[in-house]
């Protein structure tokens, strides 16, 4: 049968139509009685214009650096699959945890809620689904008898190595200190960032048969001759060493990198600060330093060279160390350390103004002449920035300007060995770091199979870019076409497509902290848990109400707002399976479902 | 009364559903039908409606529906009807209605005149008009059995006053020989819940003028079963009646051709003219629609004179029912011409004189020179 | 058992649309036709227990010509006038064969309703039959080619109220004369809030006596609107306050269910072009009269139904 014959019997509430046409008064009834049913009349002929499904990019897709389908795993956990969510997460990235908590969330800002009234919570919902899906071990492809050694265990190693494994290659990491995780291990506080749970994010990758080997240094440890066994290498060493304040009495005792200071507090070593603690700085390295040294039981202030405004630390943070009794002396720049026999005493320094802005945008600071004074202090923290160590590279690799050159795949100069993270030129976040070991994972795999990394990259490109979809990576290396329930144009859903009438505003969810006082009752040096996490997950009602917020911007939910307001009865959900299906020989083309789609989902295309 | 004869009608032929509006001369029908189911004697549902065009739209619902209906009017009231009148013969729905003769206003006029439901004449209605009480009874439940049997509505009619307000002795017949003379009614195809089909839609002009001839040919078929039933009346229960009538007719030179109470007044002057040896008889007509066509000819071939009363003018041409016989008997030969008399409008009387005057003034009337004759005209 | 599964559920706009499709495809509606909503979602509710009366109207066209129909249930095409007065012979016929349980829906227009019907239907309500009259108002006489009617509102163009003399004097206050003869509900009705619509129709399907359903109904070609349209034009309908969504309860009670969100009626107005003569003087005038009317509507009475 035909489905234009299916469609003509469609017909549930009555049986066969009765005679439906009549050749004269010997088969007329005698009354005007109609008994078939007006199916037959195909309506769709009188459309120029036919409504199709069809998905777009949320924003915050490529609003990530590392392009997570955020909407996706939204859907997922407002769903209450929160196993899948965490799974549908980690097919980009191996550490929603760690990003969950510590990510400083660019995709928030591309959320076209934000125009709307305030972004979704898209970080908090990352680290809820961390919290309360099952961590699944992902699916490692056969064996491909290549192998890779990726030195440096931080956030782009970890990407690298994990993806690198899921194509089934054989995946080495060296990590020169005693446990994995580089910064994310010794960068960020335990209160920030627990290391049980990086430790179980780990734990994954060791499952899917990636060796980590501790405690090797490459290039002393093990030689980059030794390293010649690989088919290729990843460099993700990251930055270590603390920009030089660049005045007198730097070198006394008494004066410590933040790094140094975060690095010694995370290996479990005993730090003496003394009384007062003077952090010198403005990012996220001084307001970590600064609340790790309250834990210490010091008294800290923060010397910052601009204002609030300015400081590059994230706002929470900021606000966080506020509240726990961090001061902030702000417009002042140190001028000298004052030493009594090498040991610091003070710090000497000068208030500044702010004048026009300078390249990075933000005000330049210009020193008062003559107002000068002094900050008694038992230890100076220093946090104005880090510099990349590249001595310990071999030999002939290129570097400019303080980063290891890479081309689009992320290659060297050599091509056996690619770079990412913080060691090559690209912002110095957790976030761009998990791209980067993403994007060289594609790359060292390209180059493995001889394939085009230009070509791959036209088709894993999300939207405008640059983020890469892993996901259809791993199809489309393997010649394979994803069978997408929606047809996807990959173009970005922008806001001033969304049909408002369907949204209404509400308020952003917000985690809970630990309260100030508990904060304040543990965070004495003498109390055991004095590194205890401050942030608390979303429960499970705030998640759903928080992943409620999210518009779903040009993907189909199933809705039924297309099925619900069409005119012609001809727009059907499918039962066995997603969306829904249009009866072309009805739809008379009028357009009411696309306009109605909250979401800009469809769209009116010529036939 | 006649009113009340047709109360006791409607009683005995159990109708379901009645709506009905009030108007002078057929209010003692509904005030009395109104006793009737709120006693619980008549097992009927009243809708006490706003109007006569509702009256009729309710009984058109609940015909579509399959009740057995019954409303009654009167000028007035039916002219408002008249729209639906077409409505219901158009959806075939064998609905009964009681129209009481009476005069169009203005001048408002409450008396019997039969332009009200002879003006409704191509409305697809089957039209019997009574002479006497007892036919307004009998003809009342034979006319559920002839609407029935053909699914075209019909109408029964009667003069104002001269009936509906005059007591005359009826024979009710009993409930139980009316049970197993007209059964309950069944609609074959009727609004029904596990039945989806519309009625009424949208015609094209590829079959509205096939559903026309469907009309057409019940009325065509509505001439016998009218003969039928009342034909099965008379054996039941002994009361004779037929589409037309004769009254000293077979040898009649002149006849005279009446309708409703007018007869009973010509039948007492033919009388006396039979009295003095002249041959005049009546035609008694009762049904305007179906026209009895063969029935006239026959009849009316081979008089001398044939002198209608109209209780009825048609503005610009004269007495309906005179009009109505000429159509028929033209180009019949041996049919003289048949001339017409407007008497009696607005409630006039009909006295034997002007039954008189008709026969006196058709005798010097050899050809048609008028179309129409007024008579005892007031100067 | 997860505490939020609930919120799975959130997404689809209406929680219990009933999957159950009585109207069918192949129907004569214009491209975007309200009407046709109104219909689909009153027998979603209704069921197939229902006759359908019809009087000359759009839907007259809608349904289809003979020998067809689109309706899943039995229709009576009726006169125009005759909506409630023929369902009114339904009721009472359905009744006599034991169907009380069978709902009859008369299904007009607002030219079959406020005008030429309206002394049939104030009959009916009157005698408290027990029926659910829906009116589908598009404000004007569409299915004869856009004439005005008593439902047209204020100053609108229509082919017999020309731009230079368009429509004059308010819409009439329908559910005002319905609520006066006291039935037990009377609403208004929006297809652009299908959840308020739906639960207003089991609310009607609930009751006994005269229900009246004012819907509003867009029309693209009577509005002047693009087919696509139609939703949006009844949303902003309410949301301008121009067309309200309440109910009255035995005639007293009022009930406001849904606060409309005072969209300026300009931009109601701005959108169709019946409205397109109009002045900023015009345009400020309908605000007034619309600001007063929803006054007028808080003021409303909350009294308890007369209880013997």
């Amino acid at each position: 049968m035909s489905e234009k014959e299916k469609l003509k019997n469609m017909d549930p509430n009555r049986n066969a139509h009765e005679k439906l046409s009549f050749s004269g008064i010997s088969d007329l009834p005698d009354i005007v009685i109609s008994t078939g049913h007006m199916t037959w009349n195909e309506t769709g002929t009188w459309r120029y214009m036919k409504p199709r499904y069809r998905n777009l990019v949320s924003p915050c897709v490529v609003g990530c650096p590392n392009g997570q389908d955020v909407e996706a795993w939204i859907r997922l956990i407002s769903e209450g699959r929160y196993d899948e969510a965490l799974e549908k997460n980690m097919e980009e990235s191996p550490i929603p945890g760690v990003c969950g908590r510590a990510c400083f969330h660019p995709c928030e800002k591309s959320c076209n809620r934000a125009q709307f009234d305030r972004s979704v919570s898209i970080n908090n919902l990352e680290r809820f689904l961390s919290d309360h899906g099952t961590r699944k071990v992902p699916k490692v492809a056969a064996a491909t008898a290549k192998s890779v050694a990726v030195v440096g265990s931080g956030p782009a190693g970890l990407a690298c190595a994990y993806h690198l494994r899921r194509m089934g290659h054989a995946v080495t990491i060296y990590e020169a200190a005693k446990e994995p995780g580089g910064v994310l291990r010794y960068g960020i506080p335990d209160y920030r960032l627990p290391r049980d749970m990086l430790a179980e994010e780990i734990d994954v990758l060791k499952k899917m048969g990636v060796e980590i080997q501790c405690g090797v240094r490459v290039g002393t440890d093990v030689t980059w001759k030794d390293m010649e066994r690989f088919d290729r290498v990843f460099l993700g060493t990251g930055v270590h060493v603390s920009r030089a304040l660049g005045i007198s009495g730097e070198d006394a005792q008494g004066v410590m990198s933040g790094l140094n200071l975060l690095k010694k507090v995370a290996s479990g070593e005993d730090v003496e600060l003394g009384e007062r603690v003077l952090v010198i700085g403005g990012g996220n390295t001084a307001i970590d330093a600064a609340r790790t040294a309250m834990r210490l039981d010091a008294k800290v202030t923060i010397l910052y060279r601009r204002s609030r405004e300015e400081m590059p630390a994230h706002d929470d943070e900021v606000t966080a160390a506020e509240a726990e009794g961090v001061v902030f002396q702000m417009l002042a720049a140190p001028s000298k350390v004052v030493t009594e026999n090498n040991r610091v005493r003070a710090l000497e320094c000068v208030k500044v103004k702010l004048g026009q802005p300078d390249e990075s945008g933000r005000r330049r600071p210009i020193v008062i002449e003559g107002s000068n004074f002094t900050v008694p202090c038992d230890t100076v923290v220093t946090a104005v920035g880090e510099l990349a160590d590249f001595s310990f590279l071999p030999d002939g690799l290129k570097v400019e300007n303080g980063a290891i050159v890479v081309d689009d795949s992320l290659k060297t100069s050599n091509e056996r060995y690619f770079a990412g993270g913080d060691v090559v030129e690209q912002p110095h976040t957790i976030v761009n770091a998990l791209a980067a070991g993403k994007r060289a994972a594609i790359g060292i795999d390209c180059s493995l199979r001889g394939g085009s990394f230009e070509e791959a990259l036209a088709n894993i490109t999300l939207a405008t870019g640059p983020a890469l979809s892993m996901r259809q990576y791993l199809a489309y290396r393997e010649h394979k076409k994803i069978e997408e329930k929606v047809p996807v144009v990959n173009e970005i859903c922008e806001y001033e497509t969304l049909n408002m009438d369907y949204f209404e505003q509400s308020e952003r969810v917000r985690k809970a902290v630990v309260g100030l006082t508990e904060r304040m009752q543990t965070m004495p040096a003498s109390a055991p848990n004095r590194f205890k996490e401050v942030e608390l997950g979303l429960t499970e009602e705030q998640a759903a109400k928080a992943a409620d917020r999210c518009f779903h911007c040009g993907r189909c939910i199933e809705c039924d707002n297309c099925y619900i307001f069409c005119p012609d009865a001809s727009v059907m959900p499918k039962t066995d399976e997603f969306g829904y299906a249009i009866d072309d020989y009805h739809c008379k083309g009028c357009g009411v479902c696309v306009h109605e789609c909250p979401r800009n989902a469809m769209e009116m295309v010529r036939e | 009364m006649g009113n009340h004869a047709v109360s006791w009608g409607v009683l005995r032929s159990r109708a379901q559903v009645i709506a009905a509006y009030p108007i002078t001369p057929q209010t003692q029908i509904v005030e009395e039908l109104s006793e009737m189911c709120a006693d619980g004697d008549l097992d009927a549902t009243f809708i006490k409606v706003e109007s006569e065009h509702s009256a009729m739209a309710c009984c058109i619902g609940a015909a579509q529906a399959g009740a057995r209906t019954f409303t009654a009017t009167s000028a007035q009231g039916l002219a408002l009807m008249h729209e639906l009148l077409h409505w219901a013969s158009g959806a075939r729905l064998p609905i009964v209605m009681t129209d009481v003769n009476r005069a169009m206003a203005p001048g408002w006029s409450i008396w019997a005149d039969q332009l009200d439901s002879l003006a409704q004449r191509d409305t697809g209605w089957m039209q019997m008009y009574c002479e006497s009480n007892q036919e307004v009874f009998d003809l009342t439940v034979c006319s559920y059995k002839i609407a029935e049997q053909l699914d075209l509505p019909i109408m029964v009619v009667y003069d104002a006053f001269l009936l509906s307000h005059t007591s005359e002795v009826v024979d009710i017949t009993d409930q139980g020989p009316i049970d197993d003379f007209l059964p309950p009614r069944q609609a074959e195809l009727k609004l029904d819940p596990g039945k989806p089909y519309a009625f009424g839609s949208l015609v094209m002009p590829e079959y509205y003028y096939e559903m026309r001839y469907k009309l057409q040919e019940a009325m065509e078929r509505a001439g016998g079963v009218i003969d039928s039933v009342l034909e099965e009346w008379a054996e039941r229960f002994g009361r004779k009646y037929g589409q037309v009538e004769g009254y000293k007719l077979d040898d009649a030179d002149i006849v005279l051709v009446t309708s409703g109470t007018t007869t009973s007044t010509t039948k007492y002057m033919v009388n006396q003219y039979r009295e003095r040896g002249e041959k005049v008889g009546i035609l008694k007509m009762r049904t305007l629609r179906p026209f009895p066509v063969e029935r006239v000819r026959k009849e009316l071939a081979g008089r001398k004179r044939v002198l209608v009363i109209d209780k009825n003018m048609s503005p610009g041409l004269g007495g309906v029912w005179a009009q109505e016989l000429r159509a028929a008997t033209a180009h019949i030969p041996d049919v003289p011409p048949i001339q017409c008399y407007i008497a009696g409008l607005g409630g006039r009387d009909i006295r034997p004189e002007t039954v008189r005057d008709v026969i006196e003034h058709g005798k010097t009337q050899e050809s048609l020179e008028k179309e129409y004759h007024w008579i005892q005209l007031k100067n | 058992m997860k505490a939020v599964s609930e919120f799975s559920k959130s997404k689809r706009l209406i929680k219990d649309f009933k999957e159950r499709e009585i109207m069918g495809p192949g129907h004569l509606a214009c491209q975007g036709c309200g009407a046709t909503l109104n219909m689909r979602y009153l027998l979603k509710e209704a069921g197939p227990n229902t006759v359908m009366v019809i009087p000359a109207c759009c839907w007259t066209i809608i349904d289809g010509q003979f020998p067809f129909n689109t309706l899943g249930v039995p229709v009576m095409h009726t006169a125009f006038e005759t909506a409630a007065s023929a369902a009114s012979g339904v009721r009472a016929a359905l009744d006599r064969q034991g169907k009380e349980d069978t709902n009859v829906i008369a299904f007009a227009g607002d030219g079959g309703t406020f005008d030429i019907g309206l002394q049939a239907l104030s009959g009916a309500a009157e005698r408290n039959e027990n029926i659910i009259y829906c009116c589908y108002d598009n404000e004007a006489y569409m299915n004869t080619g856009i004439q005005r009617s008593s439902a047209t509102p204020e100053l609108a163009w229509t082919t017999t109220t020309p731009e230079g003399h368009p429509k004059q004097g308010k819409k009439k206050d329908i559910i005002q004369i319905l609520a006066a003869h006291g039935i037990p509900y009377a609403a208004t009705l929006n297809a652009a809030f299908p959840e308020d619509f739906l639960k207003k129709v089991r609310t009607a399907l609930s009751m006994k006596g005269t229900r009246f359903l004012h819907m509003i109904s867009a029309c693209p070609p009577g509005w002047k609107i693009d087919s696509s349209m139609s939703i949006k034009a009844m949303r902003m309908a309410t949301e301008s306050k121009a067309f309200p969504l309440y109910e009255v309860y035995d005639g007293v009670k009022y009930h406001i269910t849904h606060e409309s969100k005072g969209t300026p009626v300009k931009d109601y107005l701005k959108m169709q072009g019946r409205f397109r003569h109009l002045t900023a003087e015009n345009v400020d005038f309908i605000q007034r009269r619309l600001d007063y009317q929803w006054e007028q509507l808080l003021h409303r009475g909350q009294l308890e139904p007369f209880n013997g």
